[in-house]
């Protein structure tokens, strides 16, 4: 799972990959098959881990009473819209507390299309992330003006605004009621249950997938460079507001399909699933899992599905009112960000990472010594460099942009010897 | 002296022709008319504070509409462009600062300015495919040989906020090149540099002017007198002298702007890198040879 992390994009993405992909055929027909090794292509690499990713969960969720399939599923549909919302807050920088409008308009979408269509899962799936990434580019063309506060202003409008239309239309949306949904029916001897929770899993994992891919792409980088500087970005070649726009429209998609997830665990799609509070929970979750970080989003859902049922139970042990304990989760989940945005503002996963590595330079001083050593190569090199002169380093480079080297290099040390030859004589006048 | 750079000028296909250029913020007209050209070779833009020459970058990169004139790359006119759409031009623009994302490695950092030549798509992005891994193999490789040619290349995996600021400026500048520029615009690459670092870099900016054409701004006088081919003069947003670096030192009017009008010594005083090292100590400005 760790290659799926966000932050080693640089790293995974490293030359290393375009280098050996030629020659890894005939490597692969000669290796002895001493140990199980993950192919080096990272399309096939993710698949694979995919696929084990996939087995797991399925072996787990088999072994999970039906109770549990239900939490362990909807860890999974969190993970999907947290993923989503990772990129849009946590990559590119722009906040947002209407993700849960976007769920409801992919659980909307969904049920509206099995009620009325009976279209197969997968497209009904389909359409909710697609319906809501429209809505997304919709709000994403005007939120590439904003910024900061005035951003977080207008996505609350949005979580805000869109309930009231389904109630407008009680008609087509069901109203408070609502409208019923049929969760898929498995195969074989397979409960609901635990097939449903396989789905949202498996999903999880191929939204992850699809996630890291864009994440470690030209994309990815684009939405790091458009999140820290603007100019900069701007000036390096990116087109910032259509950056902005690309993160809006996957961060709705993730939403809408998650959306179409939890309509098909509740079993019911009405205003009251996606109150404001759930935009501000996933926030709060995404934070809490690690900003920006996709394995994140996994912490920050088991902490949206079982914080609430911690906290019922921690009700009941207290013996605390029905008022008071249907606050408890909420208050919790307050406490413990503020608590981690002081202690611990990477989160989770940034945590986790920072153990991992003071663990890794106590081992063996292996990240220590690479660091130093580092440190020590840019020392030299810099101290050469200026030695030199800086002319030595360049000069083997491929004229590739200047056109042909010779003539020009040859007419640009006449060019210069007046400026020096002008140094010396300005310096004897002073 | 003057056909030396003219010769080298006139080798360049697209130049950056600005003619008449005037750009009025409320009441205050920061530039005045002002025209210039920049193709192969480096040409130093200087001037006092205020007198305009970040705005006339800020124009040239599409940060700022102009009022009024003209404004061409090539065959290109410019002046309603947007800034992303620059560097695709072949024009590349390293900031005052430094504009580095902090918390991303250098060779993250270098491998932005790939943008406008990177080719890959957004669904082959998703799927991961294998044309995307390559170009990013083909850009990482392309970010460390430049990272290596700029004396950089160890700091590669590390955090570019967490190194020393003549560093920061070497991997800037990596990032601009990235591009493949024709056109380098450099905005005060020597703030905060050390001597020795400006002695490099003299180096650096004065090859690169053989290969490419630079404009650069400065206010380091050493510098601009060390690397230019030619010299133009802002103050209070027009051009008040244009010339080899030798002719705009022993230019009156230009003495008058910077130092008010009172001292006639020129603006040689500033000059102290020349003095200081004398040409031959480990930091000096390389010779020609």
């Amino acid at each position: 799972m760790a290659s799926l992390d966000a932050s080693g994009t640089a790293r995974g993405a490293g030359a290393g990959d375009a280098i050996d992909a030629p020659g890894s055929g005939r490597a692969g027909g000669s290796r002895t098959p001493r140990r199980l090794r993950l192919p080096r292509q990272p399309m096939l690499r993710h698949l694979a881990l995919a696929a084990a990713g996939a087995a797991l969960c399925y072996l787990v969720t088999s072994l999970l009473s039906p109770y549990n399939d239900v939490l362990a599923g909807e860890i999974g549909l969190y993970v999907v819209a947290l993923a989503g919302l990772s990129v849009l807050t946590g990559m590119s920088g722009q906040i947002s507390l209407g993700h849960g409008a976007f769920m409801a308009v992919g659980a909307y979408t969904a049920a509206l299309l099995a009620n009325h269509t009976g279209l197969d899962l997968a497209l009904q799936l389909l359409a909710a992330a697609g319906t809501a990434a429209v809505l997304g580019a919709v709000v994403g063309l005007p939120a590439t003006r904003l910024r900061g506060p005035y951003l977080a202003g207008m996505t609350l409008l949005l979580a805000l605004a869109l309930p009231p239309i389904a109630d407008r239309w009680n008609s087509l949306f069901g109203g408070d009621q609502g409208l019923v949904t049929t969760p898929p029916t498995a195969p074989g001897d397979l409960n609901a249950q635990q097939w449903l929770a396989d789905i949202e899993l498996w999903l999880a994992i191929l939204t992850l997938v699809v996630v890291a891919n864009l994440v470690r792409s030209r994309f990815g980088r684009a939405f790091r460079a458009v999140r820290d500087d603007e100019v900069a970005a701007a000036l390096a070649g990116v087109h910032v507001a259509r950056t902005k726009v690309i993160a809006f429209v996957v961060a709705a998609a993730c939403g809408g399909l998650a959306g179409g997830l939890l309509g098909l665990t509740t079993g019911v799609v009405s205003t009251g699933e996606f109150p404001l509070t759930l935009s501000i929970q996933l926030l709060a979750a995404m934070v809490l899992g690690g900003a920006g970080s996709l394995v994140g989003a996994w912490w920050g859902a088991v902490l949206l599905v079982y914080l609430p049922e911690w906290s019922s139970s921690l009700a009941g042990d207290l013996q605390l009112g029905a008022g008071t304990s249907a606050y408890l989760a909420t208050i919790i989940f307050g406490a413990v960000l503020i608590v981690a945005m002081i202690a611990a503002p990477g989160g989770i996963q940034g945590s986790l990472r920072l153990c991992w590595a003071y663990v890794g330079s106590r081992r063996g001083g292996a990240g220590t010594g690479d660091a130093v050593r580092g440190d020590a190569v840019g020392g030299d090199a810099v101290r050469s460099g200026a030695m030199a002169g800086g002319e030595r380093p360049l000069q083997d480079r491929a004229p590739s942009s200047g056109g042909p080297a010779a003539p020009r290099g040859a007419a640009g040390s006449p060019g210069s010897a007046p400026n020096v030859q002008s140094n010396e004589s300005s310096n004897s006048d002073g | 002296m003057p056909t030396a750079s003219g010769a080298t000028l006139s080798s360049v296909g697209s130049r950056l022709v600005v003619e008449d250029l005037t750009v009025q913020f409320a009441s205050l007209r920061a530039l005045d008319g002002v025209s210039l050209s920049a193709g192969q070779g480096v040409v130093g833009l200087i001037g006092p504070n205020g007198a305009g020459k970040t705005t006339l970058f800020n124009v040239i990169c599409g940060f700022v509409r102009p009022t009024s004139g003209r404004l061409s790359y090539g065959n290109v006119g410019l002046g309603r462009h947007h800034p992303h759409e620059l560097s695709g031009l072949g024009i590349a623009r390293t900031l005052q600062g430094v504009g580095l994302c902090k918390t991303q490695s250098v060779l993250e950092n270098v491998m932005l300015g790939a943008e406008a030549r990177a080719r890959c798509d957004i669904v082959s992005a998703l799927l991961g495919s294998r044309r995307s891994s390559r170009e990013e193999g083909r850009i990482a490789e392309r970010a460390r040989q430049l990272l290596d040619e700029l004396d950089v290349g160890g700091y590669a995996s590390r955090r570019a906020g967490e190194l020393p600021y003549g560093v920061q400026k070497k991997v800037a500048l990596a990032r601009a090149l990235i591009a493949e520029p024709e056109l380098l615009l450099l905005d005060e690459p020597a703030s905060g540099l050390s001597e020795a670092e400006l002695g490099d870099l003299a180096g650096r900016i004065r090859w690169l002017g053989t290969h490419l054409g630079v404009l650069l701004v400065e206010h380091r006088m050493d510098l601009v007198n060390a690397v230019c081919d030619r010299v133009v003069v802002l103050n209070f947003g027009q051009v008040i002298a244009e010339g080899t670096a030798a002719e705009i030192r022993d230019n009156s009017e230009v003495a008058a702007a910077y130092l008010g009008g009172t001292v006639t010594a020129g603006i040689t005083g500033s000059a102290g890198i020349t003095g200081s090292d004398d040409g031959a100590g480990p930091g000096s400005i390389p010779g020609p040879r």
